[in-house]
């Protein structure tokens, strides 16, 4: 199931969090970031039906344009960003009580309750009381309450807070298999950067409610400029050859001096690296050695909302 | 582990409506039994009606200590103590003491900390992305709340009646009572659904569990004691009931019962509630929006 927002605008009074947002989330898993306060809480409430845009349509492509807010939580699974859980219930009771809010039978939401702990690795805890969790253990129960419906889209709101680094990585796991292995639409809210690219396909970055980059992680951290690190041998003699290497680059690229014969040059996507082999032959200098530096999620992140123009 | 090998898509019909309510109501009726001080406590509250019960024993005869004639030669002022009159059967659930005070017990335990215990530990948000709105929710826990606080106000005194039906010497009991017990019985499950709904709504309001539990015992307790203070000095008994919320529902189930009572203001008792749930009602549809629990 996709989930299309176009023109959508939420307001909170006189506070504006999304600002005439127009987004699709496909099938797979796709990260949703943004710094704190930048209306990524708010999109999912506004999916959610919890909170009503001011203007704008959301759409769901396998239900009616007009469904209800119930309807569409039929189809959808929620994990908050907070931790949450039911006073005195234990793991089973919540998950089976919130499956049966969400509609289920009795019977099936006991069934399955029992099915969705076990997957998410609760089984031997279930009948313990979740406020005696540990918070990797209260993580996983918010997502198996998530899960109890068997829901085509899955809101994961900050999923990896607080947890250690081993909860961390089975929750990522977890969730990179629901996308990849069962077939569900994962919007993954978060504004820990490495955790989109480990366990998603494609990203949308907002700031303050506007949409400053998206697309496909592949495309968006191979795209734009390159940077290139150098290092050469100096020219012997008496003229600074580093200054003039460090003008020769500047006269075509951006560039900058590390020190010690260092170099750093962003090279636009359609220029290859001999050009710059070039430009260093010129002043006499030879390359010692060239790096071609990956670009990163965080600095396409970076990039997007310091070119925004919309940031603070 | 993969999770495809074990995860199997659901395949059922969804229920709506109540069926959806109902779970929340059962499990909120049910919390105070999780631990043995909550059975404990539901117990000790069920003292003034096993108390009634060893009254009701003794009265008619069960237990014979010489009582079975008293009974009959009982003045009408004290029909509160007569098995053979209806008033008898309501007392324990409408007297000021011991009733409310094991009605404020229980309520205060179960029915004020409903809602704001939710709050506390961000339960709000799990409910609510669910398929039940917030009244849809606050309804699920009043209900369970009056569920339970009625099997006290209201199933112990059909208990009584029925054992004292069946302990009479004859149906007559059953044939003089029958009608006003049953008005009687109405109206004491009709003010408990009042007096829970207001405490549920002073649990919707209150920030946190326990000062939504004294919220609610200093309006029960203090509506109570100033409706007397001041009747008594201003010397006009019918304030009391214009007053107090407790006083006000005793009020209301006599007159339905026709229960004699002196010096009351049945509009002014219905004044009271209308408007002391009417404006809690105005306070928590505030504190009932979405975006409150969100935040």
């Amino acid at each position: 199931m996709s989930v299309q927002l176009e023109n959508v605008t939420i307001r909170y009074g006189e506070h504006l969090a999304v600002d005439d947002l127009t987004v699709t989330f496909h099938q797979g898993s796709i990260g949703l970031l943004g710094r704190n306060g930048a209306g990524k809480s708010s999109v999912l409430k506004a999916l959610l039906g919890l909170v009503r845009p001011a203007s704008g349509k959301i759409r769901f492509s396998d239900l009616p344009p007009d469904a209800s807010a119930a309807a569409v939580r039929a189809h959808v699974g929620y994990m908050p960003e907070r931790d949450a859980h039911l006073p005195q219930a234990t793991g089973f009771e919540m998950v089976s009580l919130l499956g049966m809010l969400s509609g289920l039978p009795r019977r099936d939401a006991w069934r399955r309750a029992h099915e969705v702990l076990y997957l998410v690795g609760l089984e031997e805890q279930r009948y313990r009381p979740v406020s005696g969790y540990s918070a990797g253990m209260r993580q996983k129960a918010k997502l198996a309450s998530a899960l109890v419906h068997d829901p085509s889209v899955l809101f994961l709101d900050e999923p990896t807070n607080g947890l250690d680094p081993g909860g961390r990585s089975e929750m990522l796991e977890l969730v990179r298999q629901m996308s990849q292995e069962l077939g569900k639409s994962v919007v993954f809210s978060t504004h820990i950067l490495q955790d989109v690219e480990a366990v998603c396909d494609s990203a949308v970055v907002l700031e303050r409610g506007k949409v400053v980059a998206q697309g496909n992680i592949q495309e968006l951290t191979s795209g734009g400029e390159r940077e290139l690190r150098l290092r050469i041998n100096p020219v012997p003699g008496p003229s600074d050859s580093a200054a003039r290497v460090l003008e020769a680059l500047q006269a075509s690229w951006r560039a900058e001096a590390l020190g010690d014969g260092r170099f750093a040059v962003w090279l636009p996507e359609d220029q290859c690296t001999s050009s710059v082999f070039a430009a260093v032959r010129k002043t006499s200098a030879t390359v010692r050695s060239m790096q071609l530096k990956r670009r990163s999620l965080e600095d396409v992140f970076l990039t997007a909302v310091r070119g925004s123009g919309v940031s603070s | 582990m993969s999770l495809a090998h074990h995860y199997r898509p659901l395949e059922c019909e969804r229920v709506s409506g109540f069926q959806r309510i109902w779970p929340l109501a059962r499990q909120e009726m049910m919390a105070l039994f999780r631990t043995k001080w909550g059975v404990a406590l539901y117990f000790v509250c069920l003292l003034p009606s096993l108390g009634r019960l060893v009254l009701l024993l003794i009265m008619l005869g069960a237990v014979d200590l010489g009582s079975r004639s008293v009974a009959g030669r009982m003045p009408q002022a004290m029909d509160d103590m007569n098995p053979h009159r209806a008033a008898f059967y309501f007392e324990g659930s409408l007297s000021t003491m011991p009733g409310m005070i094991f009605f404020l017990l229980l309520t205060s335990v179960v029915v004020s900390r409903c809602v704001a215990r939710d709050r506390a530990t961000n339960a709000l948000e799990l409910y609510w992305t669910r398929g039940i709105s917030p009244w849809g929710y606050v309804f699920g826990k009043w209900l369970g709340g009056f569920l339970l606080t009625a099997s006290m106000t209201v199933g112990m005194p059909f208990l009584l009646w029925i054992t004292g039906c069946l302990l009479a010497e004859d149906w007559s009991l059953m044939t003089d009572t029958f009608g006003q017990f049953a008005i009687g019985l109405f109206g004491i499950a009709l003010m408990t659904a009042v007096w829970t709904a207001i405490g549920t709504l002073i649990s919707a309001i209150a920030p946190n569990a326990n000062l939504a539990m004294v919220a609610w015992s200093m309006l029960l307790v203090g509506s109570s004691a100033a409706g007397f203070v001041i009747s008594q000095s201003l010397d006009e008994s019918s304030l009391r009931s214009c007053l107090s919320f407790w006083d006000a529902g005793r009020v209301v189930v006599r007159s339905l019962a026709d229960l004699p009572q002196r010096d009351v203001s049945l509009p002014g008792a219905l004044l009271m509630l209308g408007s002391l749930f009417g404006g809690l009602l105005l306070f928590a549809r505030r504190r009932m929006r979405v975006v409150e629990a969100l935040q």
